[in-house]
């Protein structure tokens, strides 16, 4: 279970690797990513590649991070999600409010 | 730091005391056991000295008392002995003592022991410290469970316990459930149903239901549609409710006759229709975001309108289903939910089933999520409600005639969408809430056809393919930007027919007909690209009439039946 961030200076650009769980037990590490000033970029890349489940306090997180990246104007991605994981984002019509690749 | 010295020989006294003072601690004395209980309420000392021998009370007993009188608070008492008294030491530990001292005295010793134990001592206090907040918050937490409790059981009180057509299996993962359930008639005897599953429990999730259930209750008493509704629902949760929370909910409309379900889904798993023998009908899929996410102006009320024979069941669930895991924390999921309802099944399935289905397959597993599962039954006989209110329905309202036409060139339909247009007209002249959605789905339909087939010639058959739905609008926009000397004429008349009400509409379009036979689609292809289809608009209206050459089509809606 982890997350981290990694920031791209020169496309603007922040990297987030979720790994585990993606739960309310991420709460705090994903607030403290959103409330850190680095954070804030153009564009944003969630990699879900590791995530193994998520919870509707994750589509809060995700949607708390939406806001924070220009709301309906925000550029995020998230990317690798497994095929049950799709399925759980489409069924909160995410692929309206976040690109999914 | 304050030291406490107990000891019955003055010189020993000075001595002791002498060592402390140099060290910078505050010194009490005692002359005795009793002098010291006495001195430690006076005082309360960081450390005591005690000696064990001395008159009126002695060190043992003294100890016993102070460490009596601290209760949970931590005092270190380090007793003084000589070599010779080292057998009293488990009697002086017993009484209470954390350590001791031999005489003679060690300045270096003393000063070692206090720091020693008044390090313990702070650890104790800092532990206490964080218990009794802990022990408070739980406390506040409790009564606040309580109180979220008082206000769900109430909130949900009021809803489904009088609709004999609801089964419900609710069980909440903490004290009290994160999901809702509503139910509710709408004057003219059809219900509504919501389910909802708020992000988180607790009192978080009571502060939407409050909210929540008085929109729900009070707009479907005023007969109000479930596009109206979820519309309401969702301005005010997202005005209420943190950015990370939301209300997954699903809705169903069903109308008084028992031939048309409105369906809302907003991410929650599908909702199924079966036939009475338990075989799948029909399923709809979340296609809305949650409520409290989006704003007005995003929002899509857009509903799903299924025809009815009036003997279905119809299952809605919360996601614990979905997420329930096995001992090899497998979830449950929506293959196993679906599965449920596969045709080929040799016992029909029910709600009892389906119940029994999940917690088999979750026996030796954890469920995490709040769990729900409601059956509604489209039978108009168990429905008590209805049996007892049979002749009052439909008196109730006024209801008066009247007649509107509106016609649109091609200048004004490349511009506007007319339909929402005319229906916020029909409303303002009348009040027939409750059969908006359906009216706007009738003259959705003839408009599109009269627009699309009659005027722009397009072919429905494109849209079977997902590349030719693309190319189907992309024809769309180039021959309505092309359109020239044509003409839609919607007349709307409402009146009292054989005893009830209708709204008799009439849509004429200027183009050369269509084929409205080829339109004809079986309510299969609902969920397909194609749209709705005329089949439907048959299910929703009394009558439904093309003439010949297919640009002129009368339907009569009827609203209020004798």
């Amino acid at each position: 279970m982890s997350i981290t961030m990694t920031k791209d200076d020169a496309n603007n650009e922040v990297t987030i690797v979720i790994a585990g769980r993606f739960d309310f037990s991420m709460n705090t590490d994903f607030r403290k990513i959103l409330s850190d000033p680095d954070s804030t970029a153009g564009k944003y890349v969630i990699d879900m590649g590791a995530v193994e489940d998520i919870d509707s306090s994750a589509l809060g997180m995700l949607l708390l991070l939406r806001e924070k990246a220009g709301g309906d104007n925000a550029n995020i991605v998230i990317s690798r999600c497994r095929p049950d994981i799709i399925e759980m984002l489409k069924m909160a019509n995410f692929q309206t409010m976040f690109k999914i690749a | 730091m304050k030291i406490l010295i107990a000891e019955d020989s003055q010189l020993s006294r000075s001595v002791l005391s002498s060592i402390l003072i140099k060290y910078d601690y505050t010194v009490i004395e005692a002359e005795n056991g009793q002098e010291a209980v006495d001195k430690y309420i006076e005082h309360d000392p960081d450390v005591i000295l005690m000696d064990l021998m001395m008159p009126v009370m002695n060190g043992y007993v003294a100890t016993k008392k102070i460490k009596e009188l601290a209760g949970d608070k931590f005092i270190p008492i380090i007793v003084i002995t000589s070599i010779v008294e080292t057998s009293s030491l488990t009697e002086s530990v017993e009484s209470g003592a954390d350590d001791y001292l031999n005489k003679p005295y060690n300045a270096e010793a003393i000063h070692a022991k206090i720091i020693a134990l008044s390090r313990i001592k702070k650890l104790h206090d800092s532990l206490r410290e964080h218990e009794e907040k802990l022990a408070k918050l739980n406390k506040q937490a409790e009564s606040e469970l309580l109180v979220a409790e008082h206000i769900y059981d109430f909130v949900l009180d009021k809803g489904h316990s009088g609709l004999s057509n609801v089964r419900k299996y609710m069980r909440p993962v903490t004290n009290f459930n994160g999901d809702i359930l509503l139910a509710a008639h709408t004057p003219s005897g059809g219900f509504n149903v919501m389910l909802g599953d708020f992000t988180g429990h607790g009192l978080t999730a009571a502060i939407g239901a409050i909210p929540a259930s008085d929109i729900f209750y009070q707009m479907t008493a005023k007969g109000f549609s479930i596009g109206d509704i979820v519309v309401e629902l969702n301005q005010r949760l997202h005005k209420i409710l943190p950015q990370n929370m939301f209300c997954a909910a699903s809705f169903i409309e069903i109308d008084q006759e028992r031939t048309t379900m409105s369906v809302w889904n907003g991410s929650m798993p599908d909702i199924i229709v079966t036939d009475v023998d338990g075989n799948l009908i029909n399923r709809v899929a979340s296609s809305h975001a949650a409520l409290g996410i989006l704003a007005t102006e995003k929002f899509d009320r857009k509903i799903d309108i299924l025809s009815l024979q009036g003997n279905e069941r119809v299952y809605m669930c919360s996601d614990g289903v979905l997420d329930a895991r096995n001992a090899e924390s497998i979830k449950y999921g929506m293959k196993n939910y679906l599965a449920l309802f596969e045709n080929n099944k040799q016992v029909p399935v029910g709600f009892n089933q389906i119940v029994d289905d999940l917690f088999g397959f979750a026996v030796d597993g954890e469920v995490n999520d709040d769990i729900s599962i409601i059956e509604v039954n489209t039978d108009k006989d168990v429905d008590a409600w209805h049996v007892d209110n049979k002749d009052k329905v439909g008196n109730k309202r006024i209801t008066t005639e009247w007649s509107a036409s509106i016609s649109f060139d091609a200048n004004s339909l490349k511009q506007t969408n007319p339909v929402p247009l005319l229906l916020n007209m029909v409303n303002g002249i009348n009040v027939i809430h409750g059969h908006k959605e359906r009216l706007y789905t009738v003259l959705s339909e003839f408009f599109t056809n009269s627009l699309d087939h009659g005027l722009l010639q397009l072919d429905s058959s494109l849209k079977s393919s997902p590349e030719g739905f693309q190319e189907y609008f992309t024809q769309r926009e180039k021959r309505l930007n092309e359109l020239t000397e044509s003409k839609i004429s919607i007349n709307m008349e409402q009146k009292h027919l054989d005893g009830g009400w209708v709204i008799i509409i009439h849509v004429k379009d200027s183009g050369k007909g269509f084929d409205h036979k080829q339109l004809r689609k079986s309510l299969d292809d609902n969920a397909g690209l194609s749209g709705r289809g005329i089949e439907l608009i048959k299910q929703i209206c009394q009558t439904v009439e093309y003439n010949e050459k297919g640009n002129e089509v009368t339907a009569v809606y009827s609203f209020a039946k004798k």
